[in-house]
C-alpha cells in the first residue's frame, strides 16, 4: 500500500487512527503494531511480513540474551547470530542475485560455462523495506551489546518500534532510542495528535511526489531508455532532471512519514536538511539521508576506526563505508561505483584545503554539480549505460538538437525546482503551524491536484532499496 | 486549518461531481450502444465500419454477443480473420481486433469477458514487434487508460490476503476510485461540454450506424464491411491493387515509417502488462496462442538490411519466447514472411496479409 493512494487515504489512515484514538495501553500499542503488519502485508507480497516477523523475535530475545549474559564470549556469540541473522537475510533477499550474477560473469571470464538457469532459485523477490528495519534492528542490538541501552522488554512496543507503518518501507531509519520512548509515552497516555502540523505536512510531501517528482520522472524515462543517444542539452536536462527527482520523492516520502507519524503523537527523525544547498560532499551528507549517514557514521565508519587514526586509514575507512552505503541501495555494482564516487569526493574535500577558500556561492554551485554527476551511477542500469551518458553529457551527439514541447517542459521544471531546492526553506523548516489562509488554499489545491493523479502515481524510487 | 481542509473538500468534490454525473450518462448511453450492438446478427455485416469508434464498438459487442470459443486480439493485421477461416462453427469465433489496437487494449477487451463469465477456450494473440517500440507510442488506447490501469491494479490487489473474498468489493472500489480520477475528469468535461453544445455522445454514430448500415454479408458488393464475428470484409478499392502498386506503398512504408521499428526502445511497462494480461489468461485454464505477423516481403527485405530492426525484432521474440516459455503456450514469429511462407502477392500493403497467407498463418498456429 502506498502512502499516495487513495486505499490508504481513505480507507486505511482513516481506521487506523480512529480506532487509535479510542485506545491506551497495550491494546494501543497492539493496535499500532497489527495495522503496520496490515499495512505491510499490503506492501507488495503478503509473505513480505514473514522475514520481518522473524527479525523482530529473533532480535527481541537476542537483545534480553545480550542482557542477561554478562560473560564476554556469549554475549560476543549472541550478537554474531543477530548480525549473521540479519544480514544473512540481507544477503539472501537483496544481494544474492548479484553475487550469483558475478561469480557467473567471473567463471565465463575464465573460459568456465555456467548453464543458463542453473542458479535460478536464487531470483528472489526483494521484501520492501528490508533494508531499512534490518538497519534498525541491528543498530539496536549492537547498542544493547555495547552497553549504551537497555534491552525492550515489552514485545509489543518492541514490534511497533520495527513496524512502525510511518517508517517502515522507506524510513526515515529511525532508532530505538527515538522511537520507543515515544511509544512508551503514547501506550501510556493515549495517542495526542498534532493534526495541523501532521496533515500539511504530509500533504505537502504528497505534492512533492506527485506534482513534482512523478512529473519529472514522466518526462525523464523516454530519454533514458534504450541505448542513449542525447544531445548534451538533453543528456544535461534529464540528468539534473533526476536529481530532483530523486530528491522531491524521497524527501516527499520522508515528510509523509514524518506527518503521520505526528498523528500519533510521534515525532520521526529529519531525513533531509536542503542537501541541494550543501556547501561541501561532507556537508552534502549531513543533509542528505540524514538517518541512514548518521547511522553509517556511528555504526560503520566509526567501527571501523573513524577519524581516530592515520590519514591513509581514514580515507580508507570514508571509501568503504561509502562503497557500503552504497551497495546499500541496491544489489549493482553501478550503487558501489555511486558510493565510490562520493567516498572520493569526500577524500578529495578533506585533501583539498583550498576549497574553504572557494566563495560560499561557488563551494554550493560545484557541490552541486559534483552530487548530481554522481546520479549518473545511481540511476544508470550498467556501466555501459552510464558510459554512454558520460559520453552524452560531453556532447559527443551534438550539443542540442531542435526541443519538442516534452523537452520545453522538463527544462520549466527542472528551472522551478532549482529554484525550490536554492532558495525556499525545506519542509521542516515551513510555518505550518501559522500559515495563512492563502497559502493554506495554495497547498490545500496542490494536494487536491495530487489525490486525482495519484491513480497514475508511480511507486517511490527508495522502495526498491 | 479549516481553509485547508474545505478547499480540498471543494475541488475534490466538484471532481467527484462532474465524474459522476458523466458517468451516469455514459452508462445510459452504453445501455443504448449495447442494445444496439446486439443486432448485428451472423449473416450480416455493418457497412462504413472505418468511420466509427473501434473501440467502443467492440467493447459494446463483447458485452451482447454470446460466449465464444475462440477470440483473436490485435491490430489491424488480425482484422481480416474469419469464423470461416478458423473453421469452426457460427458464433463460436469472435474476432476482436482493432486499428492500433495494443496491448492495453487487449487488457481492456478481456475485461469485458472476464467480468462477463464469457472466456472462450483459445485465444489468438497477434503481436505487431513495433508494440514495444516506445518511440513509436501507440495513443488510442489512452481512451481507457482507466480501465487497464483497473486490471493492473486488481492483479495486484488479486495477490493481497482475502483478495478471493473481496473479489466483487475490490473491483466496486476501484471503479469508485475513478470518482477522483484526473483523466476520467478530463473525458468526463469534455463529454458535458460536446452535450452543452449539442453535440452528439461518443459511439453515437455507433448505434446510428448500427440502425441505418446493417446489410447481408451478400449484399456487401465490394464495400468496406465489419462481420457479426468481428472481422473485417475490405473495400473492392483496397483488394485490387496490383502487385506493382502493393510493391510502390510497402517500399514507401519501409523508407517513411522504417515497420515502426526505428529508434527502438524497449517499453517495458507494456511487456509488464502483456505478461499480466497472458498470465491472467493463462491462470484461468485459457489456451493462447501467440504470433508475430508478417511483413511486406519488400519490407522486410528493406527492414532487415538494418542490424537494428533485426536486433528490434530479436528483442521482441526472445522476450515471446520466454513469456511463451512460461505460460507453456505455442508462439510462432512470422515476422519474415518466407518463414510462413507468404509471397508478395499475398499482401495488401507493406504490413496487411492477404487471406491466403492468414489461412496458412493459422494453419501452422493452430493446426
Amino acid at each position: 500500500m502506498l502512502f499516495s493512494s487513495l486505499e490508504f487515504l481513505l480507507l486505511f489512515m482513516p481506521l487506523v487512527l480512529v480506532v487509535a484514538l479510542r485506545l491506551h495501553g497495550q491494546p494501543l500499542l497492539r493496535w499500532i503494531a497489527f495495522s503496520s503488519v496490515v499495512f505491510y502485508a499490503f506492501a507488495g507480497h503478503w509473505w513480505f511480513i514473514i522475514p520481518m516477523l522473524v527479525t523482530t523475535v529473533v532480535d527481541y530475545w537476542v537483545a534480553i540474551f545480550i542482557e542477561r549474559e554478562r560473560r564476554p564470549g556469549p554475549r560476543a556469540w549472541l550478537l554474531g547470530l543477530s548480525l549473521a541473522g540479519n544480514l544473512g537475510m540481507l544477503a539472501y533477499f537483496k544481494y544474492s542475485g548479484l553475487f550469483v550474477r558475478t561469480a557467473e560473469q567471473g567463471l565465463a571470464f575464465l573460459g568456465i560455462d555456467v548453464p543458463a538457469g542453473s542458479v535460478k532459485w536464487f531470483e528472489v523477490v526483494l521484501p520492501a523495506g528490508i533494508s531499512f528495519y534490518t538497519f534498525q534492528t541491528l543498530s539496536y542490538i549492537i547498542d544493547v551489546w555495547r552497553g549504551q541501552s537497555p534491552a525492550v522488554r515489552n514485545f509489543v512496543q518492541f514490534a511497533g518500534f520495527v513496524s512502525f507503518f510511518p517508517h517502515l518501507v522507506a524510513g526515515p531509519l529511525t532508532r530505538h532510542h527515538q522511537l520507543v520512548p515515544q511509544l512508551g509515552r503514547i501506550a501510556e497516555l493515549g495517542i495526542d495528535p498534532r493534526w495541523r502540523a501532521g496533515i500539511l505536512l504530509f500533504s505537502v510531501g504528497l505534492a512533492k511526489k506527485v506534482l513534482i517528482a512523478d512529473r519529472l520522472g514522466n518526462l525523464i524515462d523516454p530519454l533514458l531508455g534504450g541505448p542513449l543517444e542525447l544531445d548534451a542539452a538533453r543528456a544535461w536536462l534529464a540528468l539534473l532532471g533526476y536529481a530532483f527527482q530523486i530528491y522531491f520523492d524521497f524527501s516527499g516520502y520522508s515528510d509523509m512519514a514524518i506527518g503521520l507519524g505526528r498523528l500519533f503523537g510521534i515525532e520521526l527523525p529529519q531525513n533531509f536538511n536542503s542537501p541541494y544547498k550543501a556547501a561541501s560532499p561532507s556537508d552534502f551528507w549531513r543533509r542528505w539521508h540524514m538517518t541512514l549517514s548518521f547511522w553509517l557514521r556511528d555504526y560503520l565508519y566509526i567501527t571501523l576506526g573513524g577519524n581516530r587514526c592515520s590519514p591513509a586509514r581514514r580515507r580508507f575507512n570514508l571509501m568503504a563505508t561509502m562503497v557500503l552505503g552504497g551497495l546499500w541501495h541496491g544489489a549493482n555494482w553501478t550503487f558501489a561505483a555511486w558510493g565510490t564516487w562520493h567516498g572520493a569526493l569526500l577524500v578529495l574535500h578533506q585533501s583539498l584545503p583550498s576549497w574553504e577558500r572557494l566563495s560560499g556561492v561557488w563551494q554550493r554551485n560545484l557541490t552541486f554539480l559534483l552530487v548530481t554527476l554522481g546520479w549518473v551511477f545511481f540511476r544508470a542500469d550498467s556501466f555501459t549505460h552510464a558510459g554512454q551518458w558520460f559520453a552524452c553529457l560531453a556532447a559527443v551527439h551534438g550539443l542540442a538538437a531542435p526541443w519538442t514541447s516534452e523537452t520545453l517542459a522538463l527544462a520549466g521544471l527542472v528551472v522551478a525546482c532549482l529554484v525550490i531546492v536554492r532558495v525556499c526553506p525545506n519542509s521542516l523548516e515551513l510555518p505550518l503551524d501559522r500559515l495563512g489562509a492563502v497559502p493554506q488554499v495554495g497547498l490545500a489545491a496542490a494536494t487536491a491536484t495530487s489525490v486525482l493523479l495519484m491513480n497514475y502515481g508511480s511507486k517511490f524510487l527508495y522502495f526498491q532499496f | 486549518m479549516r481553509v485547508f481542509g474545505a478547499t480540498v473538500a471543494f475541488v475534490l468534490a466538484v471532481v467527484a461531481a462532474v465524474n459522476g454525473l458523466a458517468a451516469w450518462d455514459r452508462l445510459a448511453h452504453a445501455r443504448q450502444l449495447r442494445a444496439a450492438a446486439a443486432q448485428l446478427q451472423p449473416g450480416q455485416a455493418l457497412l462504413g465500419y472505418r468511420d466509427s469508434d473501434e473501440r467502443r464498438f467492440q467493447q459494446a459487442r463483447l458485452e451482447v454477443i454470446p460466449r465464444p470459443r475462440v477470440v483473436a486480439f490485435g491490430s489491424s493485421r488480425i482484422m481480416s480473420v474469419s469464423t470461416a477461416m478458423i473453421g469452426i462453427g457460427s458464433g463460436e469465433f469472435y474476432n476482436a481486433g482493432l486499428s492500433g489496437g495494443t496491448v492495453e487494449d487487449f487488457i481492456v477487451l478481456w475485461s469485458v469477458l472476464e467480468r462477463r463469465g464469457a472466456l472462450p477456450d483459445t485465444v489468438v494473440l497477434a503481436i505487431d514487434n513495433w508494440a514495444f517500440n516506445r518511440t513509436h507510442p501507440q495513443l488510442r488506447w489512452l481512451e481507457w487508460a482507466d480501465e487497464v490501469n483497473r486490471f493492473v491494479d486488481a492483479d495486484a490487489a488479486s495477490r493481497a490476503p482475502l483478495a478471493h473474498a473481496l473479489g466483487p468489493a475490490i473491483y466496486r472500489w476501484y471503479q469508485a476510485k475513478e470518482l477522483l480520477s484526473y483523466t476520467v475528469f478530463k473525458a468526463s468535461l469534455t463529454d458535458l461540454r460536446r452535450l452543452a453544445r449539442g453535440r452528439s455522445r461518443r459511439g453515437a454514430e455507433i448505434v446510428e450506424s448500427l440502425r441505418r448500415d446493417l446489410v447481408p454479408e451478400s449484399d456487401v458488393a465490394g464495400r468496406r464491411a465489419l462481420r457479426s464475428d468481428g472481422s473485417i470484409i475490405y473495400e473492392r478499392s483496397y483488394v485490387d491493387h496490383t502487385v506493382e502498386q502493393v510493391r510502390d506503398e510497402a517500399m514507401r512504408y519501409a523508407a517513411s515509417f522504417k515497420g515502426n521499428l526505428g529508434n527502438f526502445q524497449w517499453d517495458r511497462e507494456r511487456a509488464a502488462r502483456l505478461e499480466l494480461l497472458w498470465r491472467d489468461m493463462h491462470a484461468r485454464g485459457v489456451r493462447v496462442v501467440a504470433y508475430l505477423p508478417p511483413y511486406h516481403p519488400a519490407v522486410w527485405a528493406a527492414l532487415s538490411r538494418d542490424p537494428r530492426n533485426v536486433a528490434a525484432v530479436s528483442a521482441t521474440e526472445t522476450f515471446m519466447t520466454h513469456l511463451a516459455g512460461r505460460m507453456n503456450a505455442r508462439l510462432a514469429n512470422f515476422t519474415d514472411p518466407a518463414s510462413i511462407p507468404c509471397a508478395e502477392a499475398e499482401f495488401f500493403d507493406g504490413s496487411h496479409a492477404r487471406d491466403s497467407c492468414v489461412e496458412r498463418i493459422l494453419r501452422r498456429l493452430l493446426g
